[in-house]
């Protein structure tokens, strides 16, 4: 699922690139992100053969990512992966509760914060870029841990200023998670 | 289709159904078996006549409502995330970019990795 508010424009290249046995689907205005209440790329649902939903909301990274005053991501992620397509509800990695603490509606900020960046989405794709920064911004100010509205907006700066943006805001929230802090989730594998 | 009337939005229930999935009965507004009641607010009626009134409603649901001029955005019903909350994985409709409908009942009794990622 790309998140993408510029469309096939934006995500279009990388998926002809990669070349995927799997489903891609370009997601402009963050639906996914929305409704199963994610606050990053990349980030991963697992979700059983009962349409339950067993881990969410972390970061799914291939290996451990070690940059100045961050980290994320874990070196066994496919491990894990492979393990519960294998084992199922037996999966060790299907056992963590905490990775479920992030089931919940959203709060009222959060709510006003999603009507706010869907208005963004529309005035990006009506070109109308000083609304569309605008209502992404109080999309990001209104739900903070959301890096999807932070980043998604930067767009509109450049790449380099989007990367300068995002080295002083990992510096601001030094100390905090990348993801949404998942409890216990070190204490496994 | 809309129209303002005093600093309020009424639009044509047919619409706000098609765009929310709610269906707007006399008992109320139901998603699913679910109604919650719609009675007047200090005394006037918020729908009715093939319309209701977008600002009422969306209040009553526990709705966000941003609008900008003639646009308006409404954010997530808290009692349709519900089941999210309680670990049900929700019901998506995209498509991909031949335009094939994707949705995740399309892999009913399969295990699903969803996983986002951007360009940006």
């Amino acid at each position: 699922m790309a998140e993408d508010t510029g469309g096939e424009a934006a995500a279009g290249q990388f998926i002809d690139a990669a070349n995927t046995t799997y489903v891609q689907v370009i997601d402009a205005a963050h639906r996914i992100s929305a409704m199963y209440n994610l606050v990053n790329v990349p980030s991963t649902v697992w979700i059983d053969e009962r349409r339950q939903i067993v881990r969410i909301d972390e970061g799914s990274y291939a290996q451990k990512h070690e940059l100045p005053g961050i980290s994320f991501g874990r070196d066994d992620y496919v491990t894990m992966v492979r393990d519960w397509v294998a084992n199922g509800a037996d999966s060790v990695y299907a056992k963590d509760t905490a990775a479920k603490q992030h089931l919940r509606v959203p709060t009222d900020a959060e709510g006003l914060a999603e009507a706010n960046f869907n208005l963004g989405v529309y005035f990006q794709q009506s070109n109308h870029r000083e609304k569309a920064e605008y209502y992404m911004s109080e999309a990001g100010r209104l739900n903070p841990d959301s890096w999807n509205y932070h980043r998604q907006n930067w767009i509109f700066d450049g790449e380099d200023k989007a990367r300068s943006n995002w080295q002083q805001r990992v510096a601001a929230r030094a100390g905090t998670h990348y993801y949404r802090p998942i409890a216990g989730l070190d204490d496994l594998g | 289709m809309s129209r303002e009337v005093g600093g309020e939005i009424w639009v044509k229930t047919a619409e706000i159904a098609a765009l929310t999935g709610f269906k707007f009965k006399p008992e109320g507004a139901c998603y699913g078996d679910v109604c919650i009641p719609l009675p007047p607010v200090q005394g006037k009626a918020i729908h009715g006549n093939g319309e209701i009134n977008l600002n009422a409603v969306s209040a009553k649901l526990g709705q966000a409502l941003v609008q900008d001029q003639d646009v308006v955005s409404l954010g997530p019903i808290a009692s349709v995330r519900q089941r999210f909350a309680e670990g049900v994985a929700p019901e998506f409709d995209l498509v991909d970019r031949e335009g094939q409908p994707v949705s995740l009942s399309l892999y009913a009794d399969k295990k699903v990795i969803l996983m986002t990622w951007a360009s940006w």
